[in-house]
């Protein structure tokens, strides 16, 4: 039996949204970190444009919290691989995807803002209305086999 | 000893240390409470506060706070042994740093997720968000200076690394411009990046970088000083790019490259049955700098790092979906750290050379086993990639690219990071030229380190960076020894017994005061009057340091004493007022 023929009846459905935090991850924790909004000392100008993203994806978060409640909803960074990557790649083989399609969602999920439902990239790039954003994920909801 | 036994030993230890130590904590000393309400619920807007799933915030927390330095603290303290160097990271790890950065999360999220600074400021007193900006601006000066110098070391003895590390700049820029011009993949792009920085190693390799000529032209003593000034120039401008520029699009490159550092570690360890060649304990020669106290100021990160306090109370805290993650999340990423310290512990004892005599020779006094410290890690991960097959020079050069990259990062932030503090004591003492000029603040931020690293030590290299590296070893254990007084307080307060944190935080304060001590002899007998006015500011910090924590450890006390025994806090510990979610920065 391959990941995909696996039962899959109790998972729940996932929504990923992809954008980065306000802050720098990589290389410096240990010793100096620069973040934005949330920092000890530092400038929120730095990060003005993930800012930006975090606000825009934060009403597409309350819109989906607020009308889907039962959905598992995760924001993540895209910089977070180690989580990422190994739950964008299980979410795209157990809806049935073959190993191109998985790489070619993995690529798409990663960029700076990205919405992700049970695997499937349905909004990239930039981040959509509200709107826009509910009917894209009912949508893939709704085709998803979970 | 093969590596593998003592690897697979230290990891048993620290899940030993995660399954019982971190469950006593979390029942007895900081109480945590599955119904409690994290902030990430109380004020989810999906932008800040964001419940979310413990491994996906775990994920974000360590790649936040693994960075270079857990490296070299441990590549220098072999010096003493690889036996009081590991002991160190182990027990540092589960009894100090796992209670640091556990109770920091804690302490934040019970105060509506509150950062550090001003949670000292709450908690301790109001003199003490001063002490905290004054620590921080002298940690940030030590870590450019060390971090400049371990730059300079390492493109001296790897020239092959230079160009890679001088490419990396713009590749980082270029892809960031693609990525945020055109929203592509920056996973795929990034990774791109990484292969392109390691196909560079093979151009470097062939044509090598040496200043050795134009420093003998410019009358400057060691090619490595000439480094250290190109890297300060370098960070003069690079900390006023815009971050998205060069410091985000890297940050998926060294995010990477941590992984990929790590991979090869433990795999080369494995596949090559690499066997441990130093002594358990080494026989220092007389005159060295005694094991007590410079070994627990030597190894910082990777035993304790006061800096991952800033990272739990500043976003994880917002994060954290249950009371009970913070376990798991806290506690775990101080065993990240300490395995990445084991990993640096095992590459100068078992992958740099392969007898006993040899490496004598690269520890045969303080000065040496210092200033050589970062090189020996470099060569002793390139015999671990060796094992899987990569060719040793070639791999020598990879290893060097990956500290290199980080150290610069490193770098990058702190000059960017000092110009702030710079600019916020200048506010608060009210000179406005600097508390307003950019310009002005930045060659503050890059002109007092650059001295540190070029002025001490009469151009002995390793004498200039061992004793740098104590030095910033005793700023870091001191931000660390504020974070653990505000958690003491907060624990005391709340009735529940505070001795899982008074120990850790009166061993950091004992043992830093004794080496700031004996270090103030060293330099006033020297006549360095470069390192021992500095000395002499930390250590009247410690003390500063030492006398807020014990009044504020008493009126908690009294505190509880007035309550009847009882609790001064809400039973739950969180804050008794139901506002919003406060700002921490003005």
């Amino acid at each position: 039996m391959t990941a995909a023929e696996q039962p899959t009846a109790a998972v729940p459905h996932r929504v990923l949204l992809v954008r980065e935090w306000d802050e720098q991850v990589g290389g410096s924790g240990c010793c100096g970190r620069l973040s934005g909004e949330n920092s000890e000392v530092g400038s929120t100008g730095d990060f003005a444009r993930a800012r930006e993203s975090m606000v825009a994806m934060g009403e597409v978060y309350r819109a989906l919290r607020r009308e889907m409640p039962d959905v598992e909803l995760t924001v993540v960074d895209p910089r977070n691989t180690v989580w990422l990557l190994p739950t964008l790649v299980r979410d795209a083989r157990r809806r049935g995807l073959g190993w191109v399609d998985v790489v070619r969602q993995v690529r798409w999920a990663t960029g700076a803002s990205a919405i992700v439902v049970d695997g499937m990239v349905v909004c990239r790039g930039r981040v959509p209305d509200v709107d826009d954003a509910l009917l894209h994920v009912r949508a893939a909801l709704a085709q998803s086999s979970r | 000893m093969p590596a593998i036994v003592v690897a697979l030993t230290v990891l048993a230890l620290f899940a030993f240390g995660y399954k019982y130590y971190s469950t006593f904590l979390a029942s007895k000393v900081f109480g945590l409470d599955p119904a409690f309400v994290t902030p990430a619920h109380r004020f989810e807007d999906g932008v800040d506060f964001v419940p979310t799933n413990k491994h996906v915030l775990f994920g974000h927390h360590f790649t936040s706070v693994a960075g270079a330095a857990p490296i070299v603290g441990p590549a220098i303290a072999v010096f003493w042994g690889w036996g009081p160097a590991l002991a160190w990271i182990v027990l540092g790890t589960i009894f100090a740093a796992g209670v640091h950065d556990f109770g920091s999360l804690v302490v934040s999220v019970r105060h509506k997720a509150r950062n550090i600074g001003s949670l000292a400021g709450e908690v301790v007193n109001a003199r003490a968000r001063n002490l905290f900006l004054i620590i921080i601006f002298f940690l940030l000066t030590l870590v450019n200076a060390v971090f400049a110098v371990v730059i300079g070391n390492l493109f001296v003895a790897n020239p092959g690394a230079v160009i890679p590390i001088f490419v990396e700049i713009p590749l980082a820029i270029a892809i960031g411009q693609y990525i945020y011009r055109t929203k592509s993949s920056a996973l795929a792009l990034s990774l791109f990046g990484v292969a392109v920085l390691y196909a560079l190693i093979w151009v470097g390799q062939r044509v090598p970088i040496e200043l050795t000529g134009l420093a003998e032209a410019l009358g400057v003593e060691q090619e490595r000083n000439l480094w250290v000034v190109i890297m300060f120039v370098y960070t003069f401008f690079a900390s006023r790019l815009p971050v998205w520029m060069l410091l985000q699009p890297r940050d998926y490159i060294n995010s990477h490259q941590l992984f990929i550092a790590l991979g090869v570690i433990l795999i080369g360890i494995t596949v090559g049955l690499t066997r441990i060649v130093a002594p358990v304990v080494n026989d220092v020669p007389e005159g060295s700098p005694s094991i007590f106290p410079f070994l627990f100021i030597t190894i910082a990160c990777g035993a304790i790092s006061g800096f991952h306090s800033l990272v739990s109370s500043g976003t994880t805290s917002k994060q954290l979906d249950k009371d009970t993650d913070a376990r798991y999340v806290g506690y775990m990423g101080s065993v990240g750290e300490g395995a990445l310290a084991l990993g640096s512990v095992l590459a100068v004892t078992a992958g740099v050379v392969a007898t006993r005599s040899e490496w004598d020779a690269l520890y045969s006094d303080f000065a040496t086993a210092s200033g050589g410290a970062v090189g020996n890690f470099v060569n002793g991960v390139a015999e671990f990639a060796n094992n899987i097959g990569i060719p040793l020079d070639l791999a020598a050069i990879f290893a060097a690219v990956v500290v290199v990259s980080f150290a610069a990062t490193t770098m990058d932030t702190g000059v960017r990071l000092q110009r702030y503090v710079v600019q916020e004591i200048a506010e608060n003492v009210g000179f406005t030229p600097l508390a307003r000029n950019i310009t002005l603040a930045s060659l503050v931020a890059v002109l007092i380190p650059m001295a540190m690293a070029l002025i001490p030590g009469g151009g002995e290299a390793g004498y200039t960076f061992g004793i740098l590296w104590q030095l910033f070893g005793t700023t870091n254990q001191l931000t660390a020894g504020l974070t653990l007084a505000v958690i003491a307080v907060w624990v005391t307060r709340s009735g529940r017994p505070s001795w899982p944190v008074l120990v850790p935080l009166a061993f950091l304060l004992f043992m830093t005061s004794w080496a700031l001590i004996a270090n103030l002899i060293n330099f006033v007998e020297a006549r360095d009057w470069v390192l021992a006015p500095l000395d002499a500011i930390i250590f009247v910090l410690a003390m500063w340091l030492i006398v807020e924590s014990l009044m504020a450890l008493m009126k908690a006390r009294r505190e509880v004493a007035a309550a009847g025994g009882g609790t001064a806090v809400a039973p739950s510990g969180d804050v008794v007022d139901d506002g919003g979610p406060d700002h921490d920065r003005g």
